[in-house]
């Protein structure tokens, strides 16, 4: 039990670490961007002129021209056909760039010169490595280009997928390197780029260069509006950063809970060891045997428990953070993974797992050698007494056979030793409980939010444009007119900065999100967003706000938010501010998730036009048919997704930690064992007497068993019953303020599954039932006499 | 209701072969008082494990209450136990999470006698009518012994079997005791107590002498049967 305590904790700490210093050095190695500005709008612009803009200012260190391109991908993997979005990442190699964001190669061949017939670019190690594809095979790329890959690579920007608000993730978006000339073919785009990736010199104020970008691509680059981002805006840098944060605070939790058990366990352990030398330690004393010396002997089983404990724990740490690193590193692709021994995580835990057995030892230790030593020889010394509750507690009337009430009266003689055992089952089934719980509130939050966006239709999708185009316009209207395709709708989507105008008293913080603005028509029949309060108005000027984001503004229905968004002005691209009430909340959890009514579009200058199409596969047809027709009508689509991927790196990355949380729970059923093993074990040795004087009289060993078995059973059931409560309460903190801290996008939903928490804890009272049957055999073998006559 | 015929136990201490019994025979009827005595290391306690079916005879015959448990399987032994013989205990052993009447009532369980009997009044009998709802933690030795007397005569079994009841008792509660189980043998009982104190035996209707495994003398104690008020140790 002290190995286990100890070994989560090193080990997943060791891992924490591993994530820390192998992300610095992979983004030091890969030298990922300061600050990247984007080509909005879906436009391009001639090779240089980004590069130009950025040659001119001042702070920008080095930089490179990128051409990057959504579109989809098809390939097969292990007989199963993958149709997903595609992002080519056009870069120039030429002096053995990139500079910034370079490409590093995991696995496989460097990427070869541009012009070959086929184009042959490297795959992204995130999707290659979800689903084991090799180094080297073909693809097709939107618009029906085939493409080879010839190895697996990684760059900064992709090493922990998470995007599109989330509903991108390793599974669905296939990263392809490719030359910048390549990109250009395969895009149809000759000579363009529309992506710039800097960093800046050590001092520079990435705010101001930001500014002189965007002004200055307002001056040279007619029309058009760079978006510009910084390092620590893109969610896959704060994935990288946070998300070993969050798991490091699951596992501390986890680690402590674990060793409270652990020392409860050895407590009760030790102090049943103490009494049962109870009468060698008072001859000891009688004989004139200092206390000193009589309690080394205990303290140095404690030593041996702590040695033990480890030495194991050095070993199930290891198993435990190799495991968990080798899943980390399926999903999080870094180019360097170092794993050093982690000494301080290690001496930590060791001292613990050495202060803990000694602490219970001594403890009992020092009551014993405390009593004179005729009361420590009289017979039933230290015996369970019977004190504190345990008068009223026995004298509880009980129905049944005496047999039958054997298993409670053990029990309630002992409070104070029932209570710690007690504890040490419970702490365990807490912890399962909450990672149980986790789980299925992740998948339950996934679910819910899915289900709202796809709302009857499970095969619902969007399609993103790669441009604003009028509703009439053939792009569109292809797209409406589909074979594939049936209750097309229109819309747009639009980034957003939001912030409350006046948040509530009880809010610290005035906090600004930027939010996915959604235009849909409020008087549809296909589809309108759930409303958990206010109502959706139809051509009324107002925002729908997630619940998770009108409660990190504080502001309620009626309230207002300031909004600072792109629009449309004499043609060109600007961002405008406008106060809009909200008119209502949503319940899905993703709190990025906002609408507006799509004829108030026209208020931001975007009125007939569009970016996005949703729809639902028309009869006969499913989501793979209308992803392969839309892209085949030729440029214009982006990108085709299910609703049901809203969710899709959270589901990714769950997915791929899924073995550790089977992991953890083996863990937990294993440490209920070793307690119910433990604890039936000591009381077959304690109550030895009990069991001969019960042979003697004709009880039959499997009937003994049975009271053990039963003994354990109510003690198991008492702490499904704890453990269910402290494992919800776990649950709560994790999932309501633990979880928004790390992830502040997603409000949690929690959920139990009753029947599966309830297999889980019948295996583990199943376990405690168990344990006493493996005493069987030394029950068996009783020299029933030599244990009748003992005088104790 | 006891008989032994050239009983024989063996033992193996390590490389060593120790005999325990050598081949004592013993008839005991029901309603005779019997005090087995003699040294430690004698057999004593070895033949009163072998008739309680508590320990199994190298050779030779053993019958008790109309059974012969010389080849018995395992459960036959532990059905004697429960139906036939019942023991009481130098140190009582008693079961400490339950009171003085739950320790008699275990008793009738196992025996099945539940109902033929009320544990209050067995208690009473013994002269415990006021601890019934005590642990036995809360008695003194002699109390304790009689819940265990009185969990013995719970079974309502034909045999009594005591090992040494009075060895961790005072002369007076010990008297009380021997008195005790002295009534039993008028209840149609045999009644088999051993012991190394040889002034117990005086109260005896027979006593079976033992030394070295051997039966070395079995009749009515040396000057006749004592009343209890007459002896001392």
């Amino acid at each position: 039990m002290i190995a286990i305590g100890i070994g989560s904790y090193a080990g997943l700490s060791s891992v924490t670490e591993w994530r820390y210093a192998s992300t610095d050095k992979s983004i030091e190695l890969t030298n990922m961007f300061d600050l990247r500005a984007t080509v909005g709008g879906g436009g391009d612009v001639p090779v240089g002129s980004l590069a130009q803009i950025a040659s001119e200012i001042d702070g920008i260190d080095e930089y490179n021209e990128r051409l990057f391109l959504d579109t989809q991908v098809e390939t097969t993997a292990d007989g199963e056909e993958l149709l997903v979005h595609g992002r080519i990442v056009g870069v120039d190699t030429s002096g053995g760039g990139p500079s910034v964001n370079g490409v590093e190669v995991i696995e496989g061949d460097g990427l070869p010169p541009s012009g070959a017939d086929t184009p042959r670019v490297l795959l992204g190690r995130n999707f290659a490595s979800f689903w084991d594809l090799p180094t080297h095979g073909s693809l097709t790329v939107g618009g029906d280009v085939r493409v080879d890959y010839v190895g697996h690579a990684a760059s900064p920007e992709y090493f922990d997928i998470l995007e599109g608000n989330g509903s991108l993730g390793q599974s669905n978006l296939a990263v392809l390197f490719a030359q910048l000339a390549d990109a250009q073919d395969i895009s149809g785009r000759p000579g363009a780029v529309n992506d710039l990736v800097m960093t800046l010199e050590p001092g520079a104020d990435s705010d101001a260069v930001s500014q002189q970008i965007i002004d200055a691509a307002a001056v040279h680059l007619d029309g058009i509006l760079l978006e510009v981002i910084t390092r620590g805006e893109w969610p896959s840098y704060i994935a990288l950063l946070g998300s070993p944060e969050v798991d490091q605070s699951i596992y501390d939790v986890m680690a402590l809970l674990l060793f409270i058990g652990a020392a409860f366990a050895t407590l009760n352990f030790s102090a049943r060891m103490v009494q049962a030398q109870r009468r060698e330690m008072g001859a000891a004393m009688a004989l004139g045997e200092s206390p000193r010396s009589i309690a080394i002997r205990p303290l140095l089983i404690g030593l041996q428990i702590g040695v033990l404990g480890v030495i194991l724990g050095v070993g199930v740490a290891f198993a435990l953070a190799f495991q968990t690193a080798g899943i980390i590193q399926q999903r999080v692709i870094l180019p360097l993974f170092e794993m050093p021994f982690q000494w301080v995580f290690f001496a930590r835990a060791a001292a613990i797992g050495f202060v803990v057995p000694m602490l219970a030892v001594l403890v009992p230790v020092l009551r014993a050698v405390r009593v004179q030593p005729v009361e420590a020889i009289r017979p039933g010394h230290l015996a369970s007494r019977g004190g504190g509750l345990s008068p009223i507690l026995s004298r509880l009337p009980l129905p049944g056979r005496s047999l039958e009430r054997m298993p409670i009266r053990n029990l309630m003689r002992a409070p104070r030793r029932t209570f710690i055992t007690l504890l040490t089952f419970t702490t365990s089934l807490a912890i399962m409980f909450s990672m149980v719980g986790l789980n299925t509130s992740f998948s339950t939050t996934f679910d819910e939010g899915n289900r709202e966006l796809q709302g009857d239709e499970p095969e619902r999708f969007m399609v993103q444009l790669d441009s604003f185009y009028p509703v009439d316009s053939a792009r569109v209207q292809d797209v409406l007119s589909d074979s594939t395709v049936q209750l097309g709708e229109t819309g747009l989507r639009l980034g957003a900065s939001v912030i409350a105008e006046a948040p509530a008293e009880n809010i610290d913080e005035q906090t600004r999100l930027d939010l996915s603005v959604r235009f849909v028509d409020f008087g549809s029949n296909v589809w309108t967003p759930t409303v958990s309060e206010g109502e959706l108005q139809p051509g009324v000027p107002g925002i729908v706000l997630a619940d998770k984001a009108a409660r990190d503004f504080g502001v309620g229905v009626g309230d207002d938010v300031i909004v600072t968004h792109p629009e449309i002005v004499d043609g060109a691209f600007a961002y405008g501010t406008h106060t809009l009430p909200v008119l209502a909340t949503h319940p899905h959890p993703l709190r990025v998730n906002s609408y507006m009514d799509l004829s108030t579009a026209a208020d931001w200058g975007f009125g007939g036009l569009a970016n996005i199409v949703t729809g639902v596969p028309a009869d006969g047809s499913n989501l793979n048919d209308a992803k392969r027709s839309l892209f085949g009508t030729g440029t214009g689509v982006a990108l085709v997704q299910g609703m049901s991927e809203s969710f899709k790196s959270l589901q990714d990355a769950l997915d791929q930690s899924r073995s550790v949380l089977i992991l953890t729970r083996i863990f937990v059923i294993l440490l209920v064992m070793l307690i119910a093993f433990n604890t039936a074990n000591i009381n077959v040795d304690e109550r030895a007497r009990d069991h001969a004087t019960m042979f003697a009289y004709g009880i039959p060993v499997r009937r003994v068993i049975a009271n053990l078995s039963i003994e354990g059973l109510l003690l198991g059931v008492a702490a499904v019953v704890l453990g269910a409560l402290f494992g919800y309460a776990l649950l709560l903190w994790m999932a309501l303020f633990l979880m928004p801290t790390s992830i502040p996008e997603v409000g949690m939903l929690v959920s139990v599954r009753w029947w599966e928490m309830a297999a889980y804890f019948l295996a583990a009272l199943v376990a405690i039932a168990v344990a006493p049957m493996f005493s069987g055999r030394k029950l068996k073998k009783m020299f029933i006499p030599g244990q009748l006559r003992v005088m104790e | 209701m006891i008989d032994l015929e050239g009983v024989t136990k063996h033992y193996e201490v390590g490389p060593v072969l120790v005999t325990a019994l050598d081949g004592i025979d013993l008839h005991v009827e029901a309603g005779e008082f019997v005090v087995v005595l003699g040294p430690s290391g004698s057999g004593k306690t070895t033949t009163l494990n072998i008739i309680g079916a508590l320990d199994t005879a190298s050779s030779g015959s053993v019958n008790v209450g109309g059974r012969d448990i010389t080849a018995s399987s395992r459960s036959d032994l532990f059905a004697l136990r429960r139906e036939t013989v019942s023991f009481i205990f130098q140190s009582f052993n008693l079961f400490p999470g339950l009171t003085a009447t739950e320790n008699v009532e275990f008793g009738m369980d196992v025996s099945g006698n539940r109902g033929s009997a009320d544990p209050a009044e067995i208690l009473e009998s013994v002269g415990l009518g006021h601890r019934l709802g005590h642990f036995p933690h809360e008695l003194s030795g002699g109390e304790q012994q009689r819940v265990a007397i009185a969990r013995a005569l719970a079974t309502g079994n034909p045999v009594l079997l005591a090992d040494e009841p009075t060895g961790e008792l005072d002369f007076k509660t010990g008297a009380q005791i021997l008195e005790l189980l002295a009534e039993q043998a008028n209840n149609d009982r045999a009644v088999l107590v051993v012991t190394h104190n040889r002034e117990i035996s005086r109260m005896a209707d027979r006593v079976v002498e033992m030394s070295s495994g051997l039966i070395i003398s079995d009749g009515p104690p040396e000057g006749g049967k004592t009343p209890l008020s007459e002896l001392h140790w």
